[in-house]
């Protein structure tokens, strides 16, 4: 009985040992994050799937940090990078005035 | 002197109407906060049959990304050369896209419309998430895109 009693007490206090810091934690910070995750998952699962998404495009997608296809040197089978602004004319596609340069500003 | 001043008027003939034919025209794109990666636009054209014409500006610098442009892709097929001299970088949420192009006369109230589509990293698609028509009274007034850009508008 003592020994029953005596185990009862030290799983009791490995569980308020490990489980209250994690509790806590769910309780304060992660709690609104993780409510706002759910939040925008229920969103995008309720859109719908009138449209098509990035996510959708497993296995001919890439990712751009990782660099896992980098379309400067032709990875991934997509077409060549186009060039910048700036480095060639406009496109003489009848939009443009010949020879003007496109100003861009990012705020 | 008088061979001079012919060609003077000559060459000055030819230039004017050349200088009457372009205009400066400022797009302004605010997208929302809609707390994902820089989005892709992409800026074009169609003619009153709907038919594409040309792309004015691409947002976002990678091509493996354009299929998701799905209006800009189906009319180009991804092809690179309609955007050569145009593209810049992918525009953040909350942030503004302003361009300003020389665009021809010839647009302007002639049942043309500019298209913008837009697509983020894990987020949906947008084709056509701004669709005006090009006019003069149409400058200056703001209108609302669909997903991603909270407030469009062009001036000229």
């Amino acid at each position: 009985m003592t020994k029953t009693l005596t185990l009862l007490t030290a799983t009791a206090a490995v569980v308020l040992a490990l489980g209250m810091p994690a509790l806590a934690a769910l309780s304060t910070d992660a709690g609104p994050r993780a409510t706002a995750a759910l939040e925008a998952t229920a969103l995008r699962l309720a859109e719908g799937d009138d449209e098509g998404g990035w996510f959708r495009a497993a296995g001919r997608d890439h990712d751009e940090d990782e660099g896992a296809c980098d379309d400067d040197e032709g990875g991934c089978g997509a077409a060549p990078a186009a060039a910048p602004a700036g480095t060639v004319a406009p496109p003489k596609n009848g939009l443009f005035a010949p020879g003007a340069a496109p100003q861009v500003q990012t705020n | 002197m008088k061979p001079t001043l012919a060609a003077l008027a000559l060459t000055t003939a030819l230039t004017v109407p050349g200088l009457g034919h372009a205009r400066p025209v400022t797009f302004t794109a605010t997208l929302n906060d809609y707390g994902g990666n820089g989005a892709y636009l992409a800026f074009y054209v169609t003619d009153p049959s709907g038919a594409y014409v040309g792309s004015l500006w691409m947002a976002g610098r990678k091509s493996g990304y354009y299929q998701h442009l799905t209006g800009w892709y189906q009319a180009t097929g991804g092809d690179p050369a309609q955007i050569d001299g145009i593209t810049g970088a992918s525009v953040g949420a909350g942030r503004t896209l302003k361009i300003t192009l020389d665009l021809a006369d010839t647009l302007m109230d002639a049942g043309y419309t500019l298209h913008v589509d837009a697509a983020a990293e894990n987020l949906r698609e947008s084709p056509n998430d701004v669709t005006v028509p090009l006019t003069a009274a149409g400058a200056g007034q703001t209108v609302a895109g669909r997903r991603y850009v909270a407030a469009f508008s062009y001036q000229m």
